[in-house]
């Protein structure tokens, strides 16, 4: 059998053809998370006085966005700063401008003595991640360094469940 | 080509149709009946009429000297496609099963459970979970080694999970004496979700699973007094994991009898499999207790049973979402996520759905093969079905476009599909015999025996319908890299996970 009749049995048809696709669904099946500039949705649980609590430090900044404070944990000035928040699937995101929504703020102040929890389905923009950013979810506990954080604006937010 | 030429390619090619088994002494071509049996819509090569007689011997297999196998002359025979299929299924079940294998640094699914009682049995500390000590000890042990992190809480699943892949292999092949049978096992035993996620998590239907592959593999041999001794304490190390271990014994116990070793035999056999089990058991179990700072003796094991097995025997409501039926797992209705991240537009996620394509046609051969024994009665797949039985297989094969019919595999492989059978029916039997609480995960022993039943299947069907076969393999090898995403956290969108996730119970 030479090389050519040797590629034309079915069999080997057969099996190049099925590896051929098994491959490219290996490689390219998985599709495309969102990229940075891409919109997106995204849903977090958050009680009011996390308006005041969640913050954290870096000197990274994305898309003209950055943390609250900077790397040496000193504050700096910034208009709708990141803040981490935990997703309802359980993963760590920084996002800009929750609390800075009117619905959301207007919700906020409302309960600012109680702690009612509530999901919020927001849309935004990925901003793509931040290296290495330090989260506290209050002001007197301890930083805890985390890497590789993806980073969002959020342009609108629905308050789904109370 | 020219004539001449013909039998000097054939001492390296066998016919595509022999029939390679396995023995003690190695591979060797069954028969050569195979080779001179006419294949349908074949025509004969003039050239080899024109052979005279000294130049045609060769074409023999059995007649030849052993020449060296060369690659070239191995991609050359028919089972080359397959076995190139085979081995992609095994690197990338293998690579799906260490990818991310870290990830999430927070607990899957119930491995709160094991882990944390692990820790306990490190500190000296009570177990309160409701399982015998020998899966947590495990993970102790693999937290010694590795430190208390995720690799160090899932390396005994990745172990296990491999011991599964290569005893399912060798069973198989052992079973239905075909090498063929067990390089198909072990290609869909890697190549399934279920397998691969009970791979990577930390938790004991993995560890289950593996031993009961592990005691077929053991069943496979000829029953002897150390059988029975290795295959009791493989049982009471399936017994000490969870209760549902005590499944394992089926098989062992069940292959004497079917040996046809007389009745005196097969129960001293039978009783010396059980006495190791539960004397292992004991000892694991009080091995466990005495870590844990407790009382060890015979009878605080007895006590400690007891009340495991009354607070298993009320659990019977179905309230948790988690819980499915038996009879769902067929489809299965209600895979459970091992772990599910969603981040900014991307989720990681980890599902016990295993292969459909595998799934669905060994829960089909199976029900098959049951109702085909129902039909025919079990000695006839004992080959002990009179006269007519026998005349009635030994014509099967001359009937090949009737093989992919579960009857002739039965009738061929009559004590393999037995043995295979009583042991995915014993794993099943606590949740079809009471009310307990049931979750899919409960099915991954009995499926893991089915696996081994369909790859004997495919394997006996072979040699009749190649195409078939290898068309089927193909086809599980694009369902495996079309789930691959959704078995290994790989990061995909939300889309693609409801794309695979097509069936609404299943997201």
């Amino acid at each position: 059998m030479n090389a050519s009749s040797f590629l034309r049995a079915r069999e080997w048809q057969i099996t190049l053809a099925a590896l051929g696709v098994g491959l490219l669904l290996l490689a390219f099946g998985s599709g495309s998370p969102a990229a940075a500039g891409e919109p997106l949705t995204v849903s977090v649980t958050v009680v009011p006085s996390d308006a005041r609590n969640l913050a954290c430090a870096s000197g990274a900044v994305v898309d003209g966005v950055r943390c609250a404070f900077d790397e040496a944990e000193r504050p700096v000035s910034a208009r709708a700063p990141l803040r981490p928040y935990v997703t309802v699937g359980r993963e760590l995101v920084l996002l800009s401008g929750v609390f800075e929504q009117e619905a959301v703020g207007a919700w906020a102040r409302r309960h600012r003595r109680g702690e009612p929890r509530v999901t919020l389905e927001c849309t935004g923009t990925h901003l793509g991640r931040v290296p290495e950013a330090r989260v506290r979810f209050h002001p007197t506990a301890s930083w805890h360094v985390r890497r590789e954080i993806p980073a969002a604006r959020v342009e609108s937010c629905r308050i789904r469940s109370r | 080509m020219t004539a001449a030429s013909i039998p000097i390619r054939c001492v390296n090619l066998p016919h595509p149709s022999v029939r390679w088994a396995g023995s003690r002494r190695g591979i060797r071509p069954t028969s050569t009946e195979a080779d001179t049996r006419p294949k349908r819509g074949a025509t004969r090569q003039p050239g080899l009429r024109a052979q005279p007689p000294s130049t045609r011997l060769p074409l023999r297999v059995d007649a030849l000297e052993p020449s060296p196998p060369t690659l070239r002359a191995f991609f050359r025979t028919r089972l080359a496609p397959l076995a190139l299929l085979c081995t992609a299924m095994l690197g990338v079940g293998f690579a799906l099963r260490v990818h991310a294998f870290g990830f999430p640094d927070t607990f899957l699914f119930d491995e709160h459970h094991f882990v944390e009682n692990a820790r306990n049995y490190l500190a000296g500390k009570k177990d309160w979970n409701d399982h015998p000590p020998f899966g947590k000890l495990l993970i102790a042990a693999s937290i010694s080694l590795f430190g208390d992190d995720p690799v160090g809480w899932r390396a005994p699943a990745l172990l296990f999970g491999s011991v599964s892949v290569i005893a399912g292999g060798l069973a198989a092949a052992r079973l239905f004496a075909l090498p063929v049978a067990g390089l198909l096992a072990a290609a869909l035993l890697a190549a399934d979700g279920f397998a691969i996620a009970y791979s990577r998590a930390g938790l004991l239907d993995g560890y289950l699973a593996a031993l009961g592959v592990l005691a077929l593999l053991v069943a496979s041999h000829r029953p002897s007094p150390w059988t029975a001794v290795v295959g009791g304490g493989v049982a009471g190390l399936a017994l000490a994991i969870k209760f549902s271990g005590v499944a394992v014994l089926v098989p062992l116990v069940l292959a004497p009898l079917l040996a046809g070793y007389p009745k005196r035999r097969t129960g001293a056999l039978g009783a010396l499999t059980v006495v190791v089990a539960l004397g292992s058991y004991t000892a694991l179990y009080a091995l466990g207790l005495s870590i844990a700072g407790q009382p060890a003796s015979v009878a605080n094991v007895f006590a400690e049973t007891r009340r495991l097995f009354e607070h298993h025997a009320v659990l019977t409501e179905m309230k948790n979402p988690a819980t499915s039926g038996w009879v769902t797992w067929a489809v299965p209705l209600r895979p459970l996520w091992l772990g599910y991240h969603e981040g900014l537009g991307s989720v990681r996620a980890l599902t016990s759905l295993g292969n459909p394509l595998v799934w669905w046609s060994a829960v089909a051969l199976f029900g098959s093969c049951i109702a085909s024994i129902a039909y025919h009665g079990v000695a006839s797949a004992l080959g002990r079905g009179g006269a007519a039985s026998d005349e009635r297989a030994a014509r099967e094969p001359e009937r090949p476009a009737e093989l992919l019919r579960p009857a002739p595999f039965v009738a061929a492989h009559g004590k393999a599909v037995l043995l295979l059978l009583s042991a995915a029916l014993a794993f099943l039997a606590p949740w079809v015999l009471t009310h307990r609480d049931s979750y899919i995960y409960h099915f991954l022993p009995s499926y893991s025996a089915l696996i081994v039943l369909l790859a004997g299947f495919l394997a006996f069907s072979l040699e009749a319908r190649p195409r078939f076969v290898l068309g089927f393999v193909a086809a599980a090898w694009v369902v495996l890299a079309f789930y691959a995403p959704v078995w290994s956290f790989f990061e995909t969108t939300p889309e693609m996970v409801r794309l695979r996730m097509f069936l609404p119970s299943w997201r």
